[in-house]
């Protein structure tokens, strides 16, 4: 069954909190996070891969997350993993909080006449 | 080659360390994506060119870092949010911002990293830096323009409209009588309100876009004329200016193409049908600002003799076959189109001329263009300004191609 991909606004809207869970159970680098969220979403969440570098290196900026080269075990390039601070947890636990209750405010509109 | 150019491209406008860093990350990714494609059964051209594609325009990833990198000292010492300096960025590209007194850079120098980078104020304190590379656009600083206009007796009065409360109106009365309405261009940034709401605010940037004022003068009603390719002179009835100074430039290249661009595609336009011609518009201007420049990507460079003295500015026609050019990341194939090439003259009447043909052959009638050969006889038809480009006047006329030699 073919998967629809969500709204472009809506997931430009939420990449923070996406990159944010990515993120949360290790560190990871970038064609790394692109794998992640697709196989965690059954390809669900396919974002167009060059804005997530700009992304990673706002989220760096603001210090919810933080970036270190390290060599590729393949032999390349190294690369560049980027992990949660202790700033991207706690913007993480607001931005899951503030989903959960647009959820709910959506939710609550269901039925209404 | 493909990769470099690509990176290059990416980085471009970002400085030092951070410059080094992105290029060194988006390097793996690409070379990572392409050595899985390879794995897959791809060569290795076609691997790199699936993952570059993948990653998308580099334009967007380097309209992003820069807004990041390049982000405003206020923003960061007062803690708001990155996003909004993206915001006011994001909209500036929208836009095309060029500054003080003016400023467009050469299309040639748009080709080296060292291409210049303009600084743009916000109104909320702090700076922007700007790469300039992309559209043809220019701007003027107002305060420059009326700094000029003033003490060659032009009267500059604001308009009180309560309507405009976004952006700002100026009458220009010159002294012969002709009044020029030009409007300041608007801009937004964003801030965050009490209530956390990101709100989108305008402001009157203080600089008028370059084609708005052309357009604005010749619609004026008066005689008007545009010559020189660097620092183009204007003049309105008797009054004369020069767009750009020696440390803000003007290029031509920047400057024509922009103000002319939708005569040229009048004067095409019944002699092509849309769908030989698909998407006129864009073909005129993007051929005008990639080849506007001279000798890029042309394989012969023919110098014509005109009986034009240096500096007259002409424009080339000539019909090109069908090509792919690369756009926003994808490839696009155009059938036959038109090439328009603008140029000045240069010493002793003679115009170089970058053409993939390998002979020219004059004509009279734009009309009898056919589609230019690769290596072969390709036919032009050379056309110049008139002396009076007022709106209610032809902008262009053919020269005859008697008066033309090889």
């Amino acid at each position: 069954m073919e998967q629809l991909s969500p709204d472009a606004n809506l997931l430009k809207g939420n990449l923070d909190l996406i990159l944010l869970e990515i993120l949360e159970a290790q560190p990871m680098y970038g064609l790394e996070i692109i794998n992640e969220a697709q196989t965690r979403t059954d390809g669900y969440f396919d974002f167009k891969e060059g804005s997530l570098y700009p992304a990673l290196h706002r989220l760096e900026a603001q210090g919810w997350l933080s970036g270190a080269f390290q060599d590729s075990d393949s032999g390349g390039p190294r690369r560049k993993y980027y992990r949660l601070t202790d700033k991207g947890n706690r913007a993480l636990e607001r931005k899951r909080a503030e989903w959960q209750r647009f959820g709910r405010a959506i939710e609550s509109l269901r039925g209404r006449p | 080659m493909k990769l470099e150019k690509y990176l290059k491209r990416a980085t471009s406008g970002l400085i030092g360390k951070k410059r080094l860093e992105v290029r060194e990350e988006l390097t793996a990714h690409l070379l990572e994506r392409t050595h899985k494609y390879e794995i897959a059964g791809l060569t290795h051209p076609d691997a790199l060119a699936r993952a570059i594609e993948e990653l998308g325009d580099a334009r967007t990833i380097r309209a992003g870092m820069i807004g990041v990198h390049t982000m405003p000292k206020f923003f960061a010492t007062t803690g708001l949010s990155a996003v909004i300096a993206a915001g006011i960025l994001a909209t500036l590209s929208v836009s095309s911002a060029q500054i003080v007194g003016t400023l467009r850079v050469p299309l040639e120098q748009c080709q080296s990293s060292s291409a210049q980078i303009i600084t743009l104020k916000t109104p909320i304190g702090g700076t922007i830096e700007k790469f300039p590379c992309e559209q043809g656009d220019f701007w003027l600083e107002f305060a420059s323009l009326r700094a000029t206009l003033e003490p060659l007796g032009v009267k500059i009065e604001r308009a009180n409209d309560p309507q405009l409360q976004e952006s700002e109106q100026f009458y220009l009365n010159f002294p012969d009588g002709a009044t020029v309405s030009l409007y300041l261009h608007k801009m937004f940034y964003f801030k965050r309100s009490a209530t956390d709401k990101l709100e989108k605010i305008p402001y009157v940037s203080g600089y008028v876009e370059g084609s708005t004022l052309i357009e604005a003068f010749r619609t004026a009603g008066v005689s008007f004329t545009m010559s020189g390719w660097d620092n183009p002179v204007l003049r309105i009835g008797k009054t004369r200016f020069q767009i750009g100074t020696a440390t803000a430039p003007i290029s031509g290249v920047n400057f024509y193409p922009n103000v002319l661009q939708t005569r040229l595609f009048s004067l095409f336009n019944g002699w092509t049908t849309e769908s030989s011609m698909p998407d006129t518009i864009n073909n005129v201007e993007r051929q005008v600002q990639m080849y506007g420049a001279p000798s890029l990507f042309r394989s012969h460079k023919h110098r014509i003799q005109t009986q034009f003295p240096a500096g007259q500015i002409v424009v080339v026609a000539s019909r090109e076959p069908s090509h792919s050019l690369e756009y926003e990341g994808k490839n696009r194939v155009y059938p036959a189109f038109t090439r328009t090439y603008i140029a000045p003259v240069g010493k002793d009447g003679i115009l170089e001329y970058p053409s993939d043909a390998k002979t020219l052959r004059f004509k009279d009638d734009l009309r009898s263009l056919s589609v230019t050969p690769k290596d072969g006889a390709g036919d032009i038809a050379v056309l110049k300004f008139t002396s009076d480009l007022s709106y209610n006047k032809k902008s262009f006329e053919l020269v005859p191609s008697s008066k033309l030699s090889k």
